[in-house]
């Protein structure tokens, strides 16, 4: 048995995938995320939105990728934080005209980007898709 | 409403909420203005369920099962609960005021610090009670 004194630290990230037919923006997200602009929650998934953004590592015109290129080329810096199901998806997004953002929510910044680090979701409307699934917390 | 934060660092962080009277699922709905079903409806319901359903009520408590050893409800709010003078003495005079007290631990890692509490107070101020 080992024993470890000192602190230790319980730090998380959510890796992401969106997929947007449009620009992306705070009111494509509240809206796919069902919250009014007056809604007192209307900050938090504001704030959500400026941390997926400061947060992205890559992003990819889908229209320009072949459909049958492989996709793991072009997310090679990413391709450890993906899991099979958004392999999937951005499979079946190729040459489509959407783009594709990849990034990591870190549980060491905010609280509310700690919140979305701990929870697990996927969310789709006709704008925009969002797979937040990836929690290693 | 008022609402006490105990921020004790050692994971036992809680709110403490007095309602001058309980608000229903359907008015907390309506103030946060989100879609039933959507992503933030299931979030406002989960955030409900845990005060409004899971949370203990002290009022209840105390009057079921500690006045006979505690005298007062600030009594037991400093030696049951181990509130400060402080915390205490804010909660205690809502005893006869509010139609429920309640201990809300919050789950919801952005209910931290001043932007939790101020949700808070948007999502559960009852302004007709005020």
């Amino acid at each position: 048995m080992k024993i470890r004194a000192g602190f230790v630290s319980n730090s998380s990230s959510t890796s992401f995938l969106i997929i947007a037919k449009d620009d992306f923006t705070p009111e494509a997200l509240r809206r796919l995320m069902g919250v009014d602009e007056s809604s007192p929650l209307a900050d938090m998934f504001d704030e959500l939105f400026s941390s997926f953004m400061g947060a992205v590592r890559t992003e990819l015109d889908m229209s320009k990728i072949a459909i049958d290129a492989d996709i793991k080329l072009y997310v090679s810096e990413q391709r450890r934080d993906l899991s099979s199901h958004m392999i999937d998806r951005l499979n079946a997004e190729r040459g489509r005209n959407v783009t594709a953002y990849l990034g990591r929510l870190d549980s060491e910044t905010s609280p509310v980007q700690t919140f979305f680090c701990t929870d697990s979701f996927e969310e789709e409307n006709d704008q925009v898709y969002i797979n937040g699934l990836e929690c290693a917390w | 409403m008022e609402i006490v934060w105990v921020d004790r660092r050692d994971g036992s962080d809680r709110f403490y909420l007095a309602f001058p009277r309980c608000l229903s699922r359907e008015q907390v709905f309506i103030r946060a203005k989100v879609t039933p079903g959507s992503y933030a409806g299931r979030l406002v319901e989960r955030l409900y369920r845990n005060i409004f359903e899971m949370s203990l009520e002290l009022k209840r408590d105390y009057n079921l099962y500690y006045q006979l050893e505690y005298d007062t409800f600030y009594r037991y709010l400093r030696r049951r609960l181990l509130l400060s003078k402080d915390e205490a003495a804010i909660i205690a005079p809502c005893f006869e005021i509010s139609a429920a007290i309640i201990e809300y631990k919050p789950r919801h890692y952005f209910l931290r610090d001043d932007p939790g509490r101020a949700l808070l107070e948007k999502l559960l101020t009852d302004e007709e009670a005020e």
